[in-house]
């Protein structure tokens, strides 16, 4: 299962539970992950509570402490203990409701009220190679304008993933792959058949 | 697996042998080096020309006569180290990684190619 997290503003994921231990997450670190209807603080996660208790037991205790003396509306608790396994396919995506800093301090579950963003689903499939580094070396070494044409389709695969996901960046990076592979041919069966043509013509 | 370890065998050792080929003969020297065939055919260099001799002066440690030679090419390692870097450091710099491979760089990327093509026709570089 992938989680997304808010650190100082930004949003990072996805990312599985072994990565998420890497980043150092606090009870009042912001969690999303797929079936869950809003961001939620990682320590109403039931998933992370593992995680959060190995970073930072002191600020559990602080936070918890001021939560009950700030809310005791236990509506918007239940709905806190989100279950992540009851994956329907949503991604946060970059303008999903955040509460304000400030704001979350007072009334911690206000934002668990807010209505859920566009929807978008999940690419399971990871990014197609975009074979970037294939086409800078095929261009400087191999004497070949495809090369270039290569990188060209390089630079859509990332970009398109993100944008409209796994089949749109496949077509983009078979074509680059394709360019690649065809000036290789194409310099070794100049480089070897030039010499040899000349060499005949000679005869 | 086997499969595997022949394969990177005989892969390691094309390397080291083409490694040692061009460190220990200067390709401007000889004749048994590959030609570049655009210049052969249209008289302009290409964006890879002079990359033979800028890879044996690297592996005899003189950086600068590289860099006259072709300097895209000094350029374009540097380049691909970073890109590697990228991507055994995916997962611990999402960011990072999404940068260097959206489009905006690497089309800035493309851009300085195709400049340095024009340009070294132009100046004779």
């Amino acid at each position: 299962m992938k989680f997304w997290i808010r650190i100082n503003g930004l949003q990072e994921g996805p990312m599985d539970k072994e990565q998420l231990k890497a980043q150092n997450i606090t009870p009042t670190t912001y969690v999303w992950c797929a079936g869950m209807k809003d961001w939620a603080y990682a320590r109403d996660v039931a998933d992370l509570q593992d995680i959060i208790s190995a970073n930072g037991e002191n600020d559990v205790q602080e936070s918890l402490a001021t939560e009950t003396a700030v809310t005791s509306e236990t509506d918007a608790d239940t709905s806190a203990e989100q279950p992540c396994e009851n994956a329907a396919a949503y991604e946060p995506v970059a303008e999903s409701p955040v509460p304000q800093e400030e704001q979350a301090q007072n009334e911690p579950y206000i934002a668990l009220e807010t209505p859920v963003a566009e929807a978008k689903p999940v690419e399971e499939r990871p990014c197609p190679p975009n074979n970037l580094i294939w086409a800078i070396l095929i261009t400087i070494l191999c004497c070949q304008p495809l090369g270039i044409l290569a990188i060209v389709f390089s630079a859509q695969v990332n970009s398109k993933y993100y944008e409209s996901g796994y089949d749109a960046a496949k077509k983009y990076s078979d074509w680059s792959a394709i360019l690649c592979i065809a000036s290789v041919v194409l310099v070794i069966l100049s480089v070897s058949l030039f010499p040899a043509l000349i060499f005949l013509a000679s005869l | 697996m086997t499969r595997r370890i022949i394969i990177i065998a005989i892969a390691a050792i094309l390397a080291v042998a083409f490694l040692l080929t061009y460190m220990f003969f200067d390709p401007s020297a000889y004749d048994i080096f590959p030609k570049c065939q655009f210049l052969m055919f249209t008289g302009w260099k290409c964006p890879g020309c002079g990359s033979q001799r800028a890879i044996h002066a690297l592996l005899n440690g003189q950086v600068w006569e590289a860099v006259k030679f072709n300097a895209i090419f000094v350029l374009s390692l540097a380049i691909v180290a970073v890109y590697v870097y990228g991507e055994v450091t995916k997962c611990k710099h999402p960011a990072f990684y999404r940068l260097i491979n959206s489009r905006t760089v690497i089309y800035s990327l493309l851009a300085m190619y195709i400049a340095w093509w024009i340009l070294r026709n132009v100046f004779n570089w």
